[in-house]
């Protein structure tokens, strides 16, 4: 035709390009986010692991101090220093008036190792020892004693009572810098002068420090090739060190440096795979786009290969050369992506919660992206394109097999129809979770099947998700014709019959475009609603744990400071915050004479603890069931309320009468009680903290065995203060700190805290901090961090998707339009038909969203882990409308955008232009596929 | 040569289309006048300025200058909206590549230039079955037009292009734009036919382009251009 659809053509390149482009970009970028945040976030573990003081590495050996020479003259050593050990022991008087003796290793002092490596040192007072009868010792050693400069021990040389014994003067307390005592084996309590060491125990080794700047968390592995490159050169120094013969060396190498490098690495390795693990969703996501991306290349090269092929091009050449480009394209893509994946990466870094900022982070933080990201990255980037076209090239040419042979494969292919893949994905996926669900805590109790159906809840719903996927795409086909009959009395008739058939009739792009906008928005949801979630879990779960806001555990506190249950219960009250507070006392009893079947009597004055208490559900003890057993049990003394376990196994129901065992001095004493309410959870306050661990008791299930008594009738029988657990559970004022306020007591008694390392003191637990330490760990803020980079990268998947959907309709959308203008179509008409797909199609996908999402929600909050410890409830849902709604909004401003941009179109349009080219589609070469 | 009886009537039209800094003098002082009824065939080498003339007439493009009256109205100087009112009320095109639109049935094809056109149900159903009738398509009327040849898709085409809210003050304008040009010789004439014929029973007015002499001949006028100008007028 006319010089203009060449220029037209070129156009619609740059245009196809630019789109694949964009969607190309998105796996290398989400890859690097990933990767480059995990190194970003790793460094401080790098400096923590590889800071480890002034020796990088001991070398150890008979005859060690005679290659000095040739050790310092290998590239990388630096500094050399010979360091000499022997055995000795040390007696001293402890604080209590016994003597006390340490055997360890004892090394000398030593004035050249001083001047290389003194920095190794730490001296906290005093000198470093100058003649025969003095002796330093380490800090740790006088800690343990009242020894101070210038008292006296008995120092032994080589093993107890073999060795010369020597009185000598202490001169100096010393101790390792940081980690720099890590590095060598064994433990140093003293330092002597060079001829004070055992003779016969004296060994020598060597410190040498090397190169670092050399080693760097952004080449890891070359870091590791360097310092054993060092190590195996030092080794060599041993004439007779054949490793190919088997002959080892006489010298060993302890190569700290190397190893703390290690650990760095196990360490980014593991954080690094369980994010991308994590990264599931929008990983198929990313595919789904790449999947839109290749096929839209194929369909528009479709009309210009056929020409090609009409000429005698061969038809896998021309595929060949659609690939290429798209390989092109991809490598490109690889660097942009980078880039956009590392600007991503800082998202993360400064984001101390999901979307939650603190901007200075952005700079302030370390940077990092290591070979490995670069590498991984482009082969995301490469790869997963590659994997797509692969994919492409699968289905398109089953499909191609499958119409034209009649061969065994055509007969499969038919079969597999037949089955309906989507439809048995689906139902079968179903019925898994459903099942799952179903069985609840059973699959929680051993931890391997724990795991494994942690697994199949967070990888079924994007099973599911494709099997509904494809379900929603044939609906939307067969769907389309129907639907738009329906609505013409809504959209009128054009908007209707042109609008959503062109829905219909561009289904196979229309459909995956609205389940990347379904995915995305349900991932983003998922995110915010398991980010909103944690917190609430973890304070109901500490609520129930303690048995109220804060738990004082008397008995340890009365062993601590010299204060004494009663007084401190009453400073406990006079705190402002104070609202109301119980005093519960645990003790264990057995449930049947036959075997042991222990359970926690926990004794309370009932109308007290009803203030103070919350059940499993999280819910103050007054708002829930339980207040009115409670209430109960207040009446009459003799009841007890029983965990719903203890009911069901042997058999007891309300009104039924309870005996308790034990043996106290071989007396076996029974304690009656009347069963007045049954719960399914009652906590015995017992723990100090939610965590547990993994093989811990509490993985039975906390809350069960448990029995509820009153305080003032158990108190006949047992001697709280000798024989039982005496807690104080408090509840304080809501707007209060708990931490603060139990910190406030403990200080008021007396109590000196270890500096606010509260998780390894059992003596106290308060809810606020237990949700703090939660939500400080490293693997919460990197989850939360890397959902918020996730929901940024699929955000941008959006727009991938919806741009190869405009490119793939703006053909036969333009001349829609076009050919509507020329009937005499007004522009209101024309922005309405298309208003109208978008609208159906948009409402099509929130129906399919109020389906997917909530199984996505649940599925992921399912499999949580918050805790060792199996809770009745193992994850409190809470959703935070606004952020749900503000995605929600986000997605269909984008989508109007895309309307606006339409109509703009539509006004725009060249109709003389538009109408005379030769359209691919209404032409002799086919429509799309 | 201005006359208020012909229906549409061009007078000294220039078209230049300017691409960067390459001017294209498409069209160089062209005229032309029209009665109702008549039909004419525009022919002439490619590039030669007839689809930018049918463009200009059916009021899809703009001249750069001169004037194109239709029914006595200057429609170079309408706005859009009154454009869009002569485009609808007045004009069909019927083009090479059949431009039918996909999702819609070849009933609902023909269907809609009468939606847009705002005529009542009754009506309309009556004209499209009268209209599908005529091009012998009623067989074919719910099939969409990748469920038709060539041939059918064109008749379909014409139909449509015959497809208008009628009573107004003169009858359709059909534009018709190598019409055949994408079909094979015989289905050719049989589709160059229909289009006469009905056109002219519906009482409709014929400009075709056209490279075939023989569709040239057996219209009632033969324009023939060449470098943006009528060179022959038979
Ligand atoms: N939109 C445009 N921009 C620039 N130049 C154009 C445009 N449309 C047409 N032309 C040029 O104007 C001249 C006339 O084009 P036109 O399409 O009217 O020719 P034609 O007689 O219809 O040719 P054909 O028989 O090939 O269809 C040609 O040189 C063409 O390249
Ligand atoms: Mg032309």
């Amino acid at each position: 035709m006319t010089a203009l659809q060449v220029g037209y053509e070129t156009f619609g390149g740059s245009r196809r390009k630019a789109v694949t482009l964009i969607c190309l970009m998105l796996s290398s970028s989400l890859a690097a986010a990933i990767t480059v945040y995990v190194d970003s976030y790793s460094m401080h573990k790098w400096d923590e692991l590889v800071e480890i003081g002034p020796v990088a590495m001991e070398i150890g050996g008979a005859g060690v101090e005679h290659i000095a020479d040739g050790v310092a003259e290998i590239d990388g050593v630096t500094d050399i220093a010979i360091f000499a050990a022997a055995e000795g022991s040390v007696t001293a008087i402890g604080t209590g008036g016994q003597p006390i003796t340490w055997s360890a290793s004892v090394f000398r002092y030593d004035q050249t190792l001083m001047t290389h490596f003194g920095n190794v040192f730490v001296l906290n007072k005093g000198a470093f020892p100058s003649a025969t009868d003095e002796i330093a010792l380490s800090a740790e050693i006088a800690q343990e004693t009242d020894i101070d400069i210038g008292d006296l021990v008995n120092y032994t040389r080589g093993e107890p009572g073999i060795g010369g014994s020597y009185v000598m003067t202490v001169v100096g307390l010393w101790e390792f810098s940081g980690n720099s005592g890590s590095f060598h084996y064994g433990w140093q309590i003293a330092m002597v002068t060079g001829s004070m060491l055992d003779p016969r125990t004296d060994d020598s080794y060597l410190w040498i420090d090397v190169d670092r700047s050399r080693v760097s968390a952004f080449n890891v592995q070359g870091s590791l090739d360097y310092l054993l490159q060092i190590e195996e050169s030092i080794r060599e120094l041993d004439p007779t060190y054949d490793p190919d013969r088997d002959t080892g060396s006489r010298y060993w190498v302890n190569d700290g440096l190397r190893s703390g490098i290690t650990n760095y690495a196990s360490w980014q390795q593991g954080k690094r795979v369980a994010q991308l693990f994590r990264a599931g969703g929008p990983i198929l996501l990313v595919v789904l786009t790449l999947f839109l991306a290749v096929r839209h290349n194929m369909n528009e090269r479709r009309y210009e290969s056929n020409i090609l092929i009409s000429r005698g091009a061969d038809e896998n050449k021309v595929r060949n050369m659609v690939y290429k480009e798209i390989m092109i394209l991809a490598a490109l893509s690889t660097i942009v992506g980078l880039g956009l994946g590392a600007l991503l990466s800082r998202v993360g870094v400064m984001s101390s919660d999901y979307f939650v900022f603190r901007w200075e982070l952005f700079v302030n933080e370390p940077f990092l992206i290591s070979i490995e990201s670069l590498a991984l990255s482009a082969v995301a980037g490469i790869l997963v394109p590659f994997g797509a076209i692969l994919a492409y090239d699968y289905v398109y040419r089953i499909r191609q097999t499958a119409e034209e042979s009649t061969g065994k494969l055509a007969k499969l292919t038919r079969l597999l129809g037949f089955v309906k893949w989507d439809v048995l994905l689906v139902s079968l996926t179903g019925i898994a979770l459903i099942a799952m669900l179903a069985t609840g805590t059973a699959l929680q109790l051993n931890p391997l099947l724990r795991f494994f159906s942690n697994m199949i809840l967070s990888l079924a719903p994007f099973a599911l998700f494709l099997g509904m996927a494809s379900l929603f795409i044939k609906a939307l086909r067969a769907g389309a014709n129907r639907i738009s009959n329906r609505m013409e009395g809504i959209f009128g008739s054009i908007p209707s019959s042109v609008g959503i058939r062109r829905i219909g009739r561009a289904a196979s792009s229309a459909g995956p475009v609205a389940m990347v906008l379904v995915l995305t928005i349900s991932l983003a949801w998922s995110s915010a609603v398991i980010g909103d979630s944690l917190p609430l879990t973890k304070m109901n779960q500490a609520r129930f744990t303690f048995g109220g806001d804060i738990r004082f555990d008397l008995d340890a506190l009365n062993s601590f400071a010299d204060a004494n249950a009663t007084e401190f219960v009453q400073n406990c009250t006079l705190h402002e915050a104070y609202v109301a507070g119980a005093e519960l006392s645990i003790t264990e009893r057995m449930l049947s004479t036959g075997y042991y079947d222990a359970a926690d009597l926990v004794a309370m004055d009932p109308s007290d603890y009803l203030a103070v208490g919350y059940d499993y559900t999280g819910q103050p003890l007054n708002e829930s069931p339980l207040s009115s057993m409670l209430m109960e049990l207040e009446t009459s003394p003799m009841g007890a309320i029983i965990s719903q376990d203890i009911a069901e196994e042997y058999e007891l129901s309300v009104g039924d009468s309870l005996r308790s065992y034990g043996t106290e001095g071989g007396n076996v004493s029974v304690f009656t009680f009347t069963i007045i309410g049954i719960y399914e959870a009652l906590t015995n306050a017992l723990l100090s903290d939610t965590s547990g661990n993994i093989w811990g008791y509490y993985g039975a299930g906390f809350g069960l065995r448990t029995v509820w008594v009153n305080r003032g009738y158990l108190s006949q029988f047992v001697n709280f203060t000798t024989e039982s657990r005496n807690m104080y559970a408090m509840r304080v004022a809501d707007s209060s700190n708990t931490t603060e306020v139990a910190l406030d007591i403990l200080e008021a008694a007396g109590y000196q805290s270890t500096d606010g390392d509260d998780s390894a003191n059992n003596d106290y637990a308060d809810v606020d901090s237990e949700v703090r330490s939660y939500i400080g760990t490293t693997d919460y803020t990197m989850d939360r961090a890397v959902d918020t980079m996730l929901t940024i990268a699929t955000t941008l998947v959006i727009f991938g998707a919806i741009s190869v959907y405009a490119a793939e309709g703006l053909n036969s959308r333009r001349r829609e339009i076009a050919l509507m203008r020329a009937m005499g179509a007004g522009k209101r008409l024309i922005v309405k038909t298309q208003a109208t797909e978008l609208l159906v199609l948009t409402l099509s996908s929130i129906m399919l969203l109020l389906v997917f999402a909530p199984l996505l929600i649940v599925t992921t909050g399912l499999s949580q882990q918050t805790s060792y410890i199996i809770y009745p409830i193992r994850f409190f849902f809470s959703v935070p409308y606004g952020t749900l709604s503000l995605v929600l909004g986000f997605f269909l401003v984008s989508v109007t955008l895309f309307v606006v941009a339409v109509s703009s179109l539509a006004t725009r349009i060249q109709l003389s232009q538009s109408l005379n080219a030769s359209w691919s589609e209404g032409g002799p070469m086919g429509g799309d596929g | 040569m201005l006359n208020d009886d012909y229906l549409i009537s061009v007078d000294n039209v220039s078209r230049i289309y300017r691409v960067g800094e390459v001017s294209v003098e498409a069209l160089r002082g062209v005229s032309l006048d029209v009665t109702e009824g008549e039909a004419i065939a525009i022919m002439g080498p490619s590039g030669s300025g007839k689809t930018t003339l049918l463009n200009l007439i059916g009021a899809l493009d703009r001249p750069t200058s001169g004037s194109v009256r239709i029914d006595g109205m200057d429609i170079t100087k309408m706005d859009e909206k009154d454009l869009t009112a002569v485009r609808r009320d007045k004009i069909s095109f019927v083009f090479q590549f059949f431009n039918l639109l996909p999702v819609l049935s070849a009933y609902e094809n023909v269907e809609l230039p009468l939606l847009i056109g705002g005529i009542e149900e009754n009506a309309r159903k009556e004209r499209v079955d009268h209209l599908l009738e005529l091009v012998g398509l009623t067989e074919r009327a719910e099939h969409r037009p990748d469920e038709l040849s060539g041939g059918e898709q064109q008749r379909v085409a014409i139909a449509r292009a015959l497809a208008k809210p009628k009573g107004q003050a003169s009858s359709v304008i059909v534009l018709a734009d190598e019409p055949t040009g994408d079909l094979d010789t015989r289905t050719g004439e049989e589709i160059m036919q229909v289009l006469r014929e009905l056109t002219h029973t519906e009482g409709g007015t014929l400009i075709v382009v056209t490279h075939d002499p023989e569709v040239g001949q057996q219209m009632e006028k033969l324009y023939t251009m060449r470098d943006g100008t009528i060179v022959n007028v038979s």
